[in-house]
């Protein structure tokens, strides 16, 4: 089951749309009765009207009653406007005069009443009809004639139905245009969210720095405020725990330190093999601690927080790799590996934390010498890749394999059955520089088939 | 050679202690930096190792008290705070050479003994390299005291790479370098140069070797 985001725009519709419809239900209701009493009173009267002409049309010869109807009157009745009336006169005592003969009776009390309208079905259909009484000669003590007129009622329905669509119909339009407007109107009014949206997306993850509360409305005024409570306080907490980390690794240096010197000096001295054997692999140790112990340090350096942002100075890459790979050739010609520096581009300019560029540099190089075998080759290279100045170290060495080309850049992950002694840092540090220069990393194989090489594509310079 | 160790890591001072005395100084230990700026008020040492996470008196302090009474005593200033600002500061101060914690005894010792040699002559007379050896005020080399017949620029570009024997040196450094004599150099002349000495010196064991777009160095043969 996929769950049901709520948005805001969907409940403010939600919200004015209901009720509004639940309005217009009600509005039509009562339309409808209004349209209706007005339709019946109307044709009510036209009944009334068309009785009175029969009633006045009554004649009495010898006591025999009929109906002297004028043509116009005759035909008003077959074919009015408002289609076919039916119509019976009866005489005083029931005796049927003329007109519609199966004409339903009218109720009891139009026996009393002059005047009495009901509803009734005549030939399966439904009518409305009214009852006059008319008396024979007024005063004469005659009693009354009994005219009835129906018309059907389906006409006053169209008719009332008419009327009423011509009510609803623009209250409709009324409650689709109040969607509307709530629909565009919560876009244009969350327009201020999607502009503080985009500062957080795109600020790099380095960055904790408050956001800028200035265009937002006063209702979203206090979330970014609340959140830059939190920013401050996840910047202290960062902070405190990085000050941990740092302060923790100067103080592991000073022993490791001691444990190297005496090492050494005990190596020194020693003459009994299996003695210096142990002595050599207690150095060996505390050289690896020594060395996971900067790159902790490189790390704690480079995780978010660590500065405010990471600090935009413009950096030539070419001669900062070109003065970084000067530094490590002697250590690379210890180990018997030709480190060597490449750069084919004037355009070398980014942006960034020197420090940090150069200790990501720093990591690369020193895995390379430490995984390419003797006799091997490094090249450290600066070049333009799609308009992006880029930093690519080289190796004939083992390579990596595609399906560890990810893994190996998870911290303390380690390559199986790999040589070397690194301590599985080196790499994770490369890429956690990298994002925070928005830069990419990947790794490859080396040009000539074998090895690998790791490209870093960093910014131009703006 | 009298030299003082402030570090109040006594396993590491121990260590260090050892060491140098093994290669033959006398060497002083301060545990704490009042008592460094006392023994260095009263006695002068030919290096101060010195530590700067020290109780009480920290040894950017104890450097600047000593530079304040005039001394040039060399100082290598030891660190286990690689932020660049840490080091300049000691710079600032008067340090000669900084070392960031752990390091190899080899390294420390070279350090303190190329210290010594600059407090000794104000930058060494008489550069050596195993066989080979170069004067640098008579303008002179030679192998196994066999003078070494060498133009003034060849001259030059040993200098440099005797000055920076075990790192690289660019093209651009020597370039630098001969630009002093009075003309623009261009690589390729570099190229030449190098190509030249590096013949003339192989009877002396030392090596230029060619560093990939770097530039040269003069490799390891003999001590350093």
């Amino acid at each position: 089951m996929k769950e049901r985001i709520r948005t805001l725009r969907n409940q403010l519709l939600l919200w004015v749309s209901a009720p509004l419809l639940a309005l217009w239900v009600i509005s039509t209701i009562i339309d409808h009765d209004v349209a209706t009493a007005f339709v019946n009173l109307n044709y009510d009267r036209a009944l009334l009207d068309t009785a009175i002409d029969l009633g006045r049309s009554v004649r009495a010869v010898d006591d025999r009653l009929y109906l002297d109807l004028p043509q116009p009157v005759i035909e008003m009745l077959i074919s009015g406007e408002r289609g076919r009336y039916y119509y019976r006169a009866n005489g005083p005592s029931g005796e049927y005069i003329t007109g519609d003969p199966d004409l339903p009776d009218p109720p009891e009390s139009a026996q009393s009443d002059r005047v009495t309208y009901y509803d009734a079905v005549y030939r399966n259909e439904k009518i409305r009809a009214v009852a006059l009484r008319v008396p024979v000669r007024p005063g004469s003590g005659q009693g009354a004639i009994m005219i009835q007129v129906a018309d059907k009622s389906r006409l006053r329905d169209d008719f009332a139905r008419q009327i009423l669509l011509k009510m609803i119909a623009p209250q409709a339009i009324l409650v689709l245009l109040a969607a509307l407007t709530v629909w565009f109107g919560v876009g244009i009014g969350l327009r201020a969210l999607s502009s503080i949206r985009g500062q957080i997306e795109s600020r790099s993850d380095l960055d904790l720095s408050p956001l800028d509360a200035g265009g937002a409305p006063a209702e979203v005024r206090p979330l970014v405020l609340a959140m830059n409570d939190l920013l401050l306080r996840l910047t202290a907490t960062l902070a405190g725990q990085r000050r941990f980390i740092a302060d923790a690794a100067h103080q592991l240096r000073t022993p490791i330190a001691a444990i190297k010197a005496q090492s050494e000096i005990a190596l020194r001295q020693v003459r009994d093999e299996p003695a210096r054997a142990t002595l050599q692999q207690l150095y060996t140790a505390a050289d690896h601690a020594g060395h996971l112990v900067s790159q902790l340090l490189t790390l704690a350096r480079a995780e978010p927080g660590a500065q405010k942002a990471i600090e935009r100075q413009p950096v030539d890459l070419a001669a900062l790799a070109r003065e970084t790979t000067m530094e490590w050739v002697p250590r690379a010609l210890a180990r018997g590996i030709d480190l060597g520096f490449d750069s084919t581009t004037p355009k070398t300019r980014t942006e960034g934390d020197a420090f940090l560029i150069r200790g990501l540099l720093n990591n690369l190089i020193d895995n390379a010498i430490r995984y390419t075998p003797q006799d091997g080759k490094v090249t450290v290279r600066v070049l333009m890749v799609e308009h992006s100045p880029a930093l690519e170290v080289e190796d004939n060495g083992p390579g990596i394999a595609k399906q560890e080309r990810e893994r190996v850049f998870e911290r303390f992950y380690r390559i199986p059955e790999s040589s070397g002694e690194g301590c599985g840092l080196g790499l994770a540090i490369v890429r956690e520089i990298a994002e925070g220069h928005g830069a990419t990393v990947e790794v490859l194989s080396g040009s000539e088939g074998t090895g690998s090489l790791i490209r870093v594509c960093f910014r131009p310079a703006r | 050679m009298r030299l003082l160790i402030v570090e109040d890591h006594p396993i590491l001072a121990d260590g260090l202690i050892k060491a140098l005395k093994s290669a033959d100084y006398a060497v002083d230990h301060a545990t704490s930096g009042e008592a460094a700026d006392h023994m260095l008020a009263a006695q002068t040492y030919d290096a101060v190792i010195l530590d700067i996470g020290l109780p009480k008196l920290d040894g950017y302090e104890v450097l600047r008290r000593m530079r304040r009474r005039g001394s040039k005593t060399p100082v290598l200033m030891l660190t286990a705070r690689d932020a660049l600002e840490d080091r300049v500061r000691g710079l600032d101060l008067g340090a000669d050479d900084y070392l960031t914690k752990p390091y190899d005894l080899p390294e420390l010792e070279a350090r303190v003994r190329a210290l010594i040699r600059r407090g000794q002559s104000g930058g060494a007379a008489e550069l050596r390299r195993g066989d080979l050896m170069l004067d640098t005020a008579g303008r002179r080399a030679t192998i196994k005291g066999v003078p070494l017949e060498l133009s003034a620029r060849e001259l030059g570009v040993l200098e440099v790479l005797m000055l920076r024997a075990g790192r690289v040196v660019s093209k651009e450094q020597l370039a630098e370098q001969l630009y002093g004599w009075g003309e623009e150099v261009g690589a390729n002349a570099i190229e030449v140069y190098v190509h030249r000495l590096r013949k003339k010196l192989e009877p002396s064991g030392t090596g230029v070797r060619t560093i990939r777009g770097l530039g040269y160095l003069l490799e390891r043969a003999g001590q350093d």
